[in-house]
């Protein structure tokens, strides 16, 4: 082992995802006709320990990208795969699903239907029984990962009676319990009120903050995008068409319009800022907004 | 908002009350004027009455105490089916309505129900299809569009009844910002053309860059209402319920002078009001 | 609406392993259909309701199953008499005598109906589902099935919620649902039936990516068990109870066959 230093550049260095030439189109519905593509010679590569968001407009292909990363596609949905993905140096069409699961964990938008047991204990603990746990590490992990996402002393509750912000939590819990190094969230949500979305970006803020994980969240929220990630990658049709930090996607208002992605509004504001003043800002936060505009 | 004599009233909650079987008082006594060509923004957290009040528009829940009055006529005297006429609802879930082999059936599920004549009923449905562009789908089964379509085909079909109220419980959730706005542009036509519009959402941007006047519901209370820059420029008020106005409003009340009590509620306002202004002087 | 039957609470009943109250359940079962006695039923019923108790189940509970079944009691209460006749007679309807031991046994009937569902309350109330689940699957089960009947006991309450709502989205849609006719009445039903079936299989399928994700499906040999349970001595002492209770009432009632003493007339 060399020192601590140097394993941890070494390690940011590390593609976990890798993605070449990916070309994928689900299973025609009718014989003989052909899908059409999903993705058509798609590249990326994703570093250890980044939080990247993928944006994109419905039917863009970020949620097929999930099932792609996790082996669900191909080895459930079927269909036309060609190219490769590997995941943590695992090429996801040689193993199977379940040893996938080990290091990639998917937290789907849908809370009612990702959370299947009669208590938020079993939840969390389904994923590790599977996995062959022992029952005494299994107790332990499920009080850890319940105070991480602030749900402490709700073992017994039935998921049903949760709100929608709650479940989530709960969801994120059952995937954290399997430690799986790469965590996804697929527009973790959308669909929950104000306090239910306060409540998951606040565990998303913990584990960037706290964990060495890296994750992947699929979100139409450009301000929370902004807030969030190392990363953007724009996709639209399935292709990537921008990708870089919130700062240089943002900027291109036009490029995101025509992927029907909206922007945060301080970012807009920069841009008109711009404009008027002829000056050169890129506001992603309230702050850096406030900061220029005071003056 | 006090009565308005001059327009008129398409829905009426008076010391509207409703307790559910189970005790839980879902609302304390609204008093609220609905006009024809309100295009009205409901806000509130989940458990506020929203769903609750609007239940009652249409005659899904009868008031436990208190009157709702539709086109002035007293909700408990009309079946659902009447209202149904009068007042369309649109549900978050596009899923829970769909059932038919082809969108051309599905819009014409309404009218059928209605009573209305194979003559009005074709162009009812026609112009439902038209109205919401989806004339190139009309032979598809809907339950294998994708989500944006599904909701417009809920949409779609509720309007097919012609009623001249719409109620609409977060139609945006789920679709990307580009279908958002198309959609978003269709609601805004069917109130240019008259009809009322009340719009439940979570999403303040939704809110201030569409609607016309803003009710917030907390704890089955009405604690605001009035134009959604009113609304909207309550931050204190709004933020006891956990609501967090569009940041061009924040940054307006960061911006200006205490005393001022109204703000823009979209970007080219905020430009013309702080950044313009500015150059100017 | 959620059918959680289950009242938290920490009584000998509820510490007892579920696979015991899952065998006491079957053994008050057996018993409930096999008693015809008035008697016998009355010592059932009365018996049960004092376990119950005993395990601090509330009264509201008690109340919610005698009202569940009073429809069924009554009708039961009143139409036995019709065929079953034995000691005095009150009258006639008809050719049919009416009989005090026919009423009598309508009510040991009645008895019996109620027994059968506190006897199954008896394990409902003071064991959450998880745990019955997981009894069947310790007493073998297959976890496969057992999963399966765990997500359709977690999914009930989902799948009432997703009928209330299809149903409303249709009438708001204009539907009437006409009250005589029984055939229009199924064919108008048809839409909500064909919302529920695609809103049912769209969640299906998510089900089936997050059941994935968790890693189910891995070999199945070395999987663990959350929420595992043994055999305590005060279970044995249970099940040694109950033993001896089946023993003592075969061999009284079946074997020697007593017949307890008819005070009515």
């Amino acid at each position: 082992m060399s020192t601590s230093t140097e394993s941890a550049t070494q390690d940011l260095s590390d593609n976990i995802i890798e993605i070449k030439n990916l070309t994928y189109s689900y299973p025609a519905y009718k014989e003989g006709e052909v899908a059409p593509k999903i993705f058509d010679n798609l590249n990326l590569t994703v570093k250890k320990g980044e939080f990247v968001s993928i944006m994109g407009p419905t039917g863009a292909g970020k949620t097929t990208l999930c099932l792609a990363l996790n082996g669900i596609i191909p080895h459930v949905c079927g269909g036309k795969f060609i190219g490769d993905i590997l995941i943590n140096g695992m090429n996801t069409k040689e193993v199977t699903i379940s040893e996938i699961a080990k290091v990639l964990g998917i937290v789907f938008q849908d809370p009612e239907s990702q959370l299947f047991c009669m208590t938020i204990a079993d939840e969390v603990a389904f994923g590790m029984e599977n996995q062959g746990v022992p029952t005494d590490i299994m107790h332990q992990k499920v009080q850890e990962v319940l105070k991480e996402v602030g749900m402490t002393g709700r073992d017994d509750t039935n998921p049903f009676h949760l709100s929608g912000g709650q479940k989530q939590r709960v969801a994120i819990a059952s995937i954290l319990s399997m430690e799986p190094s790469i965590l996804i969230l697929d527009e973790p949500t959308s669909g929950l009120d104000p306090i239910g979305k306060k409540e998951v970006f606040s565990v998303v803020d913990r584990l960037k903050r706290e964990r060495n994980m890296t994750i992947l969240m699929i979100e139409q929220e450009s301000e929370r995008i902004a807030e969030f990630s190392d990363r953007v990658i724009l996709l639209n049709n399935g292709h990537i068409v921008a990708d870089g930090t919130p700062r240089e996607i943002f900027a291109n208002e036009e490029g995101l319009r025509e992927c029907g992605i909206s922007t945060p509004q301080v970012s807009e504001i920069a841009l008109r800022y711009n404009e008027v003043n002829g000056t050169n800002h890129r506001f992603i936060t309230m702050d850096e907004a406030l900061d220029v505009l005071k003056k | 908002m006090s009565i308005d004599a001059t327009r008129e009233p398409v829905i009426q909650a008076i010391d509207l009350e409703h307790t559910y079987d189970n005790g839980f008082q879902a609302l304390r006594g609204i008093d609220l004027t609905i006009y024809k060509g309100d295009y009205v923004g409901l806000i509130g957290q989940n458990g506020s009455g929203k769903t609750t009040m609007i239940k009652h528009f249409n005659g899904l829940l009868r008031p436990t105490k208190g009157k709702i009055l539709i086109n002035g006529a007293d909700a408990t005297t009309l079946t659902v089916g009447k209202i149904a006429k009068q007042v369309g609802f649109v549900f978050q879930n596009p899923d829970h309505q769909i059932f038919c082999p082809s969108v051309r059936e599905e819009l014409a599920f309404g009218p059928k129900n209605c009573g209305m004549s194979p003559g009005e009923m074709k162009d009812a449905v026609e112009d439902a299809l038209e109205s919401f562009r989806i004339t190139e789908f009309a032979e598809h089964p809907p339950a294998i569009l994708g989500f944006g379509l599904r909701r417009k085909v809920s949409l779609a079909a509720v309007y097919s009844c012609r009623p001249t109220v719409f109620i609409m419980d977060e139609p945006t959730v789920g679709l990307d910002h580009r279908s958002a706005r198309e959609l978003l542009d269709i609601i805004g036509e069917l109130n240019g053309n008259g009809d009322t519009i009340i719009l439940i959402t979570h999403d303040m941007r939704v809110i201030c860059e569409n609607t016309k006047r803003g009710i917030v519901l907390r704890n089955g209370k009405l604690i605001l209402d009035g134009t959604t820059r009113e609304v909207m420029s309550n931050i204190e008020v709004l933020r006891q319920t956990q609501i967090r106005p569009p940041q061009v409003i924040e940054l307006s009340k960061e911006l200006s002078a205490p005393d001022v009590a109204e703000f823009p509620l979209n970007v080219d306002e905020f430009i013309n009001e702080f950044i313009k202004t500015k150059k100017a002087m | 609406m959620t059918l959680d039957f289950y009242v938290k609470r920490d009584s000998w009943m509820h510490r007892l392993d579920p696979r015991v109250k899952l065998v006491l359940a079957v053994v008050l079962m057996v018993a409930a259909m096999l008693v015809r006695d008035f008697w016998l039923n009355l010592f059932l019923l009365v018996g049960m309701l004092l376990m119950l108790a005993s395990a601090q189940i509330p009264a509201n509970r008690f109340q919610w199953v005698f009202k569940l079944t009073v429809p069924v009691t009554i009708m039961i209460v009143i139409l036995w008499p019709f065929f079953y006749h034995s000691g005095p007679c009150f009258f006639y309807v008809g050719p049919l005598p009416i009989t005090l031991g026919g009423l009598i046994d309508g009510v040991a009937m009645a008895f019996r109906i109620i027994s059968l569902c506190f006897a199954c309350c008896s394990l409902l109330f003071a064991t959450d589902q998880a745990k019955i689940v997981r009894a069947c699957v310790k007493l073998g089960m297959p976890y496969k099935y057992g999963l399966t009947l765990a997500i359709a006991l977690r999914y009930l309450p989902v799948f009432f919620g997703i009928i209330t709502m299809v149903t409303e989205a249709q009438y708001a849609r204009g539907l009437d649902i006409p009250k005589k006719n029984i055939l229009k009445k199924l064919k108008s039903y048809m839409p909500i039936l064909t919302a529920m079936l695609i809103a049912g299989l769209r969640n299906s399928d998510n089900m089936s990516n997050a059941l994935e994700t968790r890693a189910f499906g891995a070999s199945v040999e070395n999987r663990t068990y959350y929420s595992d349970f043994s055999m305590h001595s005060r279970d044995w002492i249970a099940i040694a109870i109950i033993a001896i209770g089946m023993a003592v009432f075969t061999y009284f009632f079946v074997i020697l066959d007593v017949r307890l003493p008819n005070i009515f007339w």
